[in-house]
């Protein structure tokens, strides 16, 4: 009995002039992973490689507990994925992209794309060029749906659409992993989507690993501490995340941990934003 | 990792579907080569037919590339290998069934225009087009499956320019040598009682130029980065 | 079961689920034996992440408010709101010392601090 759907384990990769370094991460059955990270910051690379469509330099991917190159054909049978623009012939209407498409999964559900076509209101004679990006991105979603995959991957599958839509796509995947049978990996630097509904989340940026585990113990483990320029200790300096200086006061991220010492201050809760635009300082400074 | 028939042939029908959008364009450029065919001769048909399919599986990679099939051919489930030599064979088939197409409208023109059919002229233009198609694409699909198409493009014209700019004048130029010129004759003179032969070489020769390609494609394609 | 969860609350979104939980067992909405929602059914109606909905049902299990049965599912326990009336009363507790040390501190003596108690809940029962 598998529990990990996916696992990276030290993946890296280099280009000329960027490097993802030593990426892990484990997402079990059941669940969504939110990668999250600004832009550039390796979250497209990292899903090129789970998906093998580039070679890693070191490191090991199991899906579904095999290896991702060994088992690429058998593995992609059980994996759908989205990505920000659409990967179909513009010319194409919607039933030519299920004739396409279907060929290729031996567990095509016909009667399931038909349902999500319809749910999705996306007519069967309508070329692809002719539907917005929200209705594309609803396509490669009815697609990967049909051939009944037990992980999703999504890479920025939100970014340019309106808030309704992206609501309304956070609610198809809490339904989708209802059963507790399948997972999503959703990368995204729109964290908002994320907040709240994934359960594990994974920070990268510019190609390192910032964090990896529950969503819960992401935001408890750090707080956002405002001050006063006098209550700005050396050793509290030294603490302080991403310190941002005014005259009038101070502002950065620092350790839940550290955080209870300095009572003077204003300690507030972070969100992922806080803590990724906070990291981000921090690494740019060096 | 081993290589699917399977998985191949419903690649060939993938290939056919982005294809089946310019069904179009095919049927005028068969009426176009007809139209020159009466108007010069019929076997010229063929050689039209035959050199537009090189262009028209060019086309093939550019709607791919266009439409992010690399994407695509992340998410399904095939390896690389199966994509190139998928290509390669759906490149052979196009070529035959434009070639019968091709040759069924050569006999209907040749009879209609001239109530005979030169059937040395036919196979002579078709042994000639397909060696000349095959060419172009040999040289033009590892640059694609290596490149992208939008860069790739330019270099792409170098067959064209090889055979056109410099192929062309440098056997014109030897033409007018005759120790060269008789012997194209005689060469000619051989084939004309040898029509089966020269079209077994035809194809041989093309055969052999698409395998060479392949391995070549498939060489380039190895090492996946960006 | 009705869970209404607010994000600008200081409280994180487990522990409003449990105070709620908690809240609706004392007043009796929630009876003994009734079977709550899912976790995931949970997760999808709040529009939560599902650890989060684990984490707050399996700290009530913990506390003794709720049981889990294997293959149906969390039911309230029997023993729920007594448990939640003997937590109420030791807050009650720890707030009236708190109370009276405070007094203690400025040296108020024990007769004012009774009176004052009895004008508070004079205020509050008009």
């Amino acid at each position: 009995m598998i529990d990990s759907y996916l696992e990276l384990k030290g993946v890296s990769k280099s280009f000329p002039g960027f490097k993802l370094d030593n990426i892990s991460l484990s997402l079990p059955k059941g669940y969504i992973m939110g990668l999250v990270g600004p832009n550039g910051a390796g979250k497209t690379t990292t899903i090129q490689l789970i998906l093998n469509m580039l070679e890693k330099d070191a490191g090991e991917i199991l899906i579904f507990g095999k290896d991702n190159v060994k088992n690429e054909n058998a593995i992609k049978q059980d994996i759908g994925v989205v990505f920000d623009s659409v990967f179909f012939v513009d010319s194409w209407t919607v039933k030519d992209t299920e004739k396409a498409v279907s060929i290729f999964y031996e567990d095509w559900k016909h009667e399931v794309f038909n349902e999500m076509t319809k749910r999705f209101e996306l007519p069967q004679r309508k070329k692809v060029k002719e539907l917005s990006r929200g209705m594309q991105m609803k396509l490669m979603l009815a697609c990967a749906f049909s051939h009944n995959a037990k992980l999703l991957i999504l890479d920025e599958p939100t970014s340019g659409l309106d808030p309704v839509t992206r609501d309304e796509f956070l609610e198809i995947l809490q339904e989708y992993i209802k059963d507790g049978e399948r997972s999503v990996l959703f990368s995204t630097h729109i964290t908002a989507d994320l907040e709240r509904v994934a359960d594990y989340i994974t920070l990268v940026n510019q190609g390192n690993l910032i964090y990896t585990g529950t969503m819960e113990d992401l935001l408890g483990s750090y707080c956002l501490i405002k001050g006063r320029p006098r209550d700005l200790t050396a050793e509290l300096e030294k603490s302080i995340i991403g310190l941002r200086k005014t005259d009038m006061s101070f502002e950065g991220l620092i350790g839940a941990k550290e955080a209870a010492q300095y009572r003077d201050c204003t300690i507030d809760n972070a969100t992922i934003d806080d803590i990724i635009i906070n990291v981000s300082k921090r690494s740019a400074r060096k | 990792m081993r290589t699917s028939m399977k998985s191949i042939y419903k690649l060939l029908t993938l290939d056919y579907y982005v294809l089946k959008a310019l069904f179009g364009f095919v049927v005028a450029a068969i009426l176009v080569a007809t139209v020159i065919g009466c108007v010069t001769q019929p076997s010229m048909l063929i050689m039209v037919i035959l050199t537009f399919t090189a262009f028209l599986l060019s086309v093939l990679f550019s709607v791919a590339e266009k439409s992010n099939f690399n994407k695509l051919y992340g998410t399904l489930p095939i390896i690389k290998r199966e994509i190139v030599i998928g290509r390669y064979l759906f490149a052979t088939l196009t070529i035959s069934l434009l070639s019968i197409i091709a040759f069924i409208l050569f006999c209907i023109s040749s009879i209609v225009l001239r109530a005979n059919i030169d059937w040395f002229s036919g196979a002579a233009y078709w042994v000639g087009a397909f060696i000349i198609t095959t060419f172009f694409i040999s040289i033009q699909f590892p640059i694609y499956f290596k490149f992208e198409y939008s860069k790739a493009m330019f270099i792409s014209i170098l067959p064209y320019i090889l055979f056109f700019a410099v192929g062309f004048p440098v056997f014109g130029q030897l033409m007018k040598q005759n120790a060269f010129s008789n012997t194209v004759m005689n060469v000619i003179a051989y084939f004309q009682s040898h029509i089966y032969l020269m079209i077994l070489l035809g194809i041989g020769v093309g055969l052999i130029l698409l395998t060479l390609s392949c391995l070549i494609s498939l060489m380039l394609t190895k090492k996946k980065h960006i | 079961m009705n869970v209404v969860i607010s994000n600008s609350s200081s409280l994180p979104i487990y522990e409003q689920i449990k105070e709620q939980v908690k809240a609706q067992i004392l007043s009796g909405e929630l009876v003994e034996d009734e079977m709550l929602p899912s976790l995931r059914q949970l997760a999808r109606d709040l529009k939560i992440s599902v650890l989060t909905t684990t984490r707050a049902y399996n700290e009530l299990d913990q506390e003794g408010f709720i049981t889990s049965r294997q293959g149906k599912g969390f039911f309230v326990m029997s023993s729920g709101s007594n448990l939640i009336r003997e937590q109420l009363i030791k807050e009650v507790e720890n707030n009236l010392n708190n109370a009276i040390q405070a007094a203690q501190r400025v040296s108020m003596t024990d007769d004012e601090i009774i009176s004052l108690l009895r004008l508070l809940l004079e205020v509050k029962n008009d």
